[in-house]
């Protein structure tokens, strides 16, 4: 490995903690964690406490820094890694030529050893104007700023003032790593900020690094490393047999390609802080200084105590705008929420809240996917897209993405209106979901520098890279990008589509029931229909049997009767009166029962009525005297209030006194247990129509048995065949007229109503 | 007031079923008139005497030859003995055609003494040589001159035997106003079913 060059495919791997080297403004010796004896020393071991390492290698530490120290050492509480606040232990002994040594040490526990880092000590003054100026400013500086930026300008204002760096910049690492300059304090001309680094700037260990050591300082970038040697005299680096690792080390020496980096800016002496959010390298403060430049471990000390001050504060700042997202957003949902439950459609829903859900996740347009339909609100391509390939990349029913065209295959258009998108997946089966599209973010990036690394061949034909060698300004105009969705924008875009996912779920399951619902019901009618259709044609053929069977005895009944009458005419026998009213009775009801015959037969078949101009009050009432005749109920009233004034209506008598049979006698069943039992029928003109009422006060009508009250075969509604009411139904609706009942609280009202012939417009 | 007619009239009960026939014939005896009772056509045609007066209650609908071929066979036969036709399947259809064959009546079961034995005496007197109860062409004339057009056409698709939802259907009207016109031509021409109104205008 040379100074200049790196492996491009061990540029991540790079073991800069095993580099076996510190910087020369300190000394690191390494003593075995229990037998405390020195097994490594750097170099310049001489220059701060008077004994290069070939006299200490091996030797008890005690005999260095005196018995007392040692002592003082191992009542320590050394943690296996130090990335806390730097903790310095101050130790004064005499050195080898009797003269006293001051210095500060920071010691740490690492892999059986405990590596001591020795500094010279600061003198007090320092630190007590650190202390006041904690006092006075720091604190107040620092909680005051209500944005980030601000937060993030004070805390580079003050991080310059405490360490004196010519710039102190304060980075922000978006998602994919690069760095973005948000706050600058510096003394030059020239200004950092707005200026993004490209995330090849800090490799994978170094981010590694950055999170386990919250301060780096590099006092001379130029200064000559100064090797660690180990008791059998070797180089303790990453080629030795025994390399000690230096990853809490504060003094590391510096990795060439960061020595190049920092040359190549013309920066002579470099301070970093990281800014730490939930275990995340949220940003990092970086000092420049172009001339080298050490500042005491104190300050240093300071400096890593506002870096993180400023982290804790960053995260509580994050934390709140993060709150106060979620809170909205979960205060959208429950609100959607709310409205569903008073039996609003999703879709009507998204529809209501198109705008303030577009507005909370910072998007200009939306697009619902119901199954095959869709759903535009605000700025849409024209040229429909399609998600799928979006939907396949969702994690918990979200995917976000602020280049769709990295996606899917986009035009111009499309690709300006749709540059970023945020899907919700909302139902199991993918066919529904909610996008989000940003419109295409004009940005302009200024780079510091082309943000690629320079890649060279070598001879050997091993390709190199090396770190930029211009930071000029470079300026890169970003297309197709919307601005990206953030770890917010993505809390919300859950909290929201879980919401929406549930109540998808709801309407799907409530539509799935309603079509079973519907299906059934749908069954349920045809089953009638098949049944009216069967009874049709089976009551067809049985009626005209029953008609065939019984008009041939009846008939000869008849016939009988007649000639039995005029045999005891012919035989000159006096007929008593009460017996010749008798056979002319018996002679009538066979008549009547042959002319029901015929017409049930004639209207089952769908034959013609046999209509003729009739008083309805006596049709009426021949009809309940009819099923009056054969009960016997002595507590029943029976209030008939008739109109004599009504006109003849044209009608077959025979159906219209069975129409009132059957509902008399449905009357009279249902009032069978009744306290009260009274009948009424009401006879009514009514406009163009008699209406007629049938009231009873009875057990009245369950409301599950209305809808199927005029079907044949309700047996619940009849003790017969339940074929009552379905025939008073087709009887009435023959003549033109209308059947209902109305639903009363108690008993039941049966209401027929036949036409006025020429008040209904028609002429005969 | 017994009625006496002429001994010599027979009346063929043509009716298979025994119950029907036997009271038939009962009722028929008891008013004067004799009976030869058959229980199918072919019994008839076996049975029947050219040489007696008489006329022939038919059912239509018989095992074997049924009413309506017998009637053509007789006509065929140039048989003109009087037929009244019975049914219990009192269609409109079958009544028209058999009406417009000859026969001189037509008559539902259960049947009405009265209206079977005004059927019989009209056969009688047919035979008799008396004028038929036929109405003069004028009072048939005034009678059909108080008829609307409408009706008029309701009235001839009748006599062609068909039903009135046929007629509904062809003149684009409701059955109900077929009905009022039917009745309507009942009451002006003075008739009680269709036999009537064939009987008058042919």
């Amino acid at each position: 490995m040379t100074l200049d060059t790196v492996n491009l495919e061990t540029c991540d791997q790079e073991p800069i903690h095993l580099i076996g080297a510190v910087q020369p403004h300190g000394a690191l010796i390494a003593i075995d964690g229990d037998r405390f004896t020195v097994e490594f020393a750097s170099r310049n071991a001489a220059s701060f406490i008077g004994v290069g390492p070939e006299k200490i290698l091996g030797k008890d530490i005690a005999k260095l820094i005196g018995a007392g120290n040692a002592r003082q050492l191992r009542t320590l509480t050394l943690g296996p890694s130090n990335p806390e606040l730097l903790s310095p232990w101050f130790i004064s002994f005499s050195g080898p030529d009797g003269t006293q040594i001051d210095l500060e040490c920071l010691p740490h526990r690492s892999n059986g050893h405990i590596i001591l880092e020795l500094m010279h000590a600061e003198p007090a003054p320092a630190r007590v104007w650190e202390d006041e100026y904690l006092r006075r400013e720091f604190i107040s500086e620092l909680v005051k700023p209500g944005a980030l930026e601000e937060l993030a300008n004070a805390s580079a204002r003050i991080i310059r003032d405490v360490t004196g760096f010519d710039r102190v910049m304060i980075y922000r690492f978006a998602e994919d790593k690069h760095g973005e300059v948000i706050a600058e304090s510096t003394n030059r001309p020239d200004s950092f900020l707005g200026l993004h680094y490209p995330a090849s700037d800090i490799p994978d260990p170094a981010r590694r690094h950055f999170l386990l050591n919250v301060v780096r300082a590099i006092p001379d970038i130029n200064s000559e490393r100064v090797p660690i040697i180990s008791r059998k005299g070797t180089v303790a680096d990453a080629a030795s047999a025994s390399p000690l690792d230096l990853t809490f080390c504060k003094l590391r020496a510096v990795a060439p390609v960061h020595v190049e980096y920092l040359n190549n800016m013309g920066v002579a002496a470099s301070l970093s802080i990281s800014l730490v959010t939930n275990n995340q390298l949220w940003g990092l403060v970086a000092c420049h200084h172009y001339e080298p430049r050490e500042i005491s471990s104190s300050r240093l000390r300071f400096a890593e105590l506002l870096g993180s001050t400023t982290s804790a504060l960053l995260q509580s700042m994050e934390s709140t705008n993060q709150l106060q997202k979620s809170i909205t957003a979960e205060k959208t949902a429950f609100r959607i929420e709310q409205q569903a439950r008073g039996g609003t459609s999703l879709r009507s829903l998204i529809n209501d809240w198109a705008t303030v859900l577009m507005q909370l996740i910072d998007a200009q347009g939306m697009l619902l996917f119901l199954g095959d339909d869709v759903v535009a609100f605000g700025a849409v391509p024209s040229t429909p897209l399609d998600f799928s390939d979006l939907w396949k990349v969702q994690a918990d029913g979200v995917a976000t993405t602020a280049q769709l065209s990295e996606h899917i295959d986009m035009d111009e258009e499309q690709m300006k209106v749709a540059a970023g998108a945020a899907l919700l997946d909302l139902s199991e089966d993918g066919q529904d979901y909610l996008v989000f599209l940003r419109s295409e973010f004009e940005q302009t990036i200024r780079w510091a520098g082309k943000p690629d690394k320079v890649e060279t061949t070598t001879e050997d034909g091993v390709t190199r890279l090396s770190p930029r060698g211009s930071f000029a300004l470079w300026r890169e105009e970003r297309h197709g990008q919307s601005r990206p969705f953030s770890a917010m924008d993505r809390d919300a875009l859950r909290i929201l589509r879980r919401a929406l996912f549930a109540l998808n779920s709801l309407e799907h399951e409530r539509a799935a029931l309603e079509a079973q619902r519907a299906a059934e019901a749908q069954e349920t009618r045809l089953r009638h229909a098949l049944l009216d259709a069967s009874r049709a044609s089976s009551m067809g053929e049985l009626a005209s049997a029953i008609a065939h069977e019984l008009n041939q005895p009846l008939s000869a009944i008849s016939n009988y009767i007649s000639a039995c009458r005029q045999e005891l005419r012919n035989a000159d026998v006096v007929i008593p009166e009460r017996a010749a009213l008798l056979i002319d009775e018996a002679v009538a009801e066979t008549t009547r029962a042959g002319d029901l015959m015929r017409r049930m037969r004639n209207f089952i078949s769908a034959g013609d009525l046999n209509a003729e101009f009739i008083d309805l009050n006596r049709t009426i009432q021949q009809g309940i005297e009819l099923a009056l005749a054969y009960v016997d109920l002595p507590r029943l009233q029976v209030n008939l209030l008739l109109d004599q004034s009504i006109p003849l209506v044209l009608a077959d008598p025979v159906q219209i006194g069975q129409v009132m049979l059957n509902l008399t006698r449905n009357s009279i069943t249902a009032m069978q247990d009744s306290r009260v039992q009274k009948l009424t029928v009401e006879v009514i003109s009514s406009g163009a129509w008699v209406k007629v009422y049938v009231r009873d006060t009875g057990h009245g009508i369950p409301p599950e048995q209305h809808k199927y009250l005029f079907e044949p075969f309700n047996t619940s509604t009849t003790q017969g065949m339940g074929i009552g009411l379905s025939l008073c139904r087709s009887i009435i609706e023959a003549h033109e007229g209308r059947i209902w009942a109305e639903p009363v609280k108690t008993g039941s009202v049966f209401v027929f109503q036949l036409p006025i012939e020429g008040a209904n417009g028609e002429q005969a | 007031m017994a009625n006496r007619p002429d001994q010599e009239f027979t009346v063929y009960v043509v009716e298979d079923e025994d119950s029907v026939r036997k009271s038939f014939c009962a009722l028929l005896n008891a008013h004067g008139y004799s009976t030869v009772p058959c229980e199918s056509a072919e019994s008839f045609l076996k049975r029947f005497d050219p040489k007696q007066k008489a006329c022939m209650l038919l059912d239509v609908r018989l095992p074997g030859m049924s009413g309506v071929q017998l009637q053509a066979q007789l006509a065929e036969m140039r048989i003109g003995i009087p037929i009244i036709v019975v049914t219990a399947h009192g269609d409109i259809p079958i009544a028209v055609q058999v009406m417009r064959n000859g026969a001189i009546d037509f008559i539902e079961k259960p049947t009405e003494a009265g209206r079977l034995l005004e059927a019989i005496e009209m056969a009688s007197g047919l035979l008799a040589n008396q004028a038929p109860s036929e109405l003069p062409k004028k009072i048939i004339a005034d009678r059909l001159a108080k008829l609307t057009d409408r009706e008029r056409v309701v009235l001839r698709h009748m006599l062609e035997g068909k039903l009135n939802k046929e007629i509904a259907a062809e003149l684009g009207i409701s059955r109900r106003t077929i009905e009022v016109h039917r009745w309507r031509i009942r009451e002006k021409m003075q008739v009680r079913g269709i036999a009537d109104l064939i009987r008058m205008l042919g």
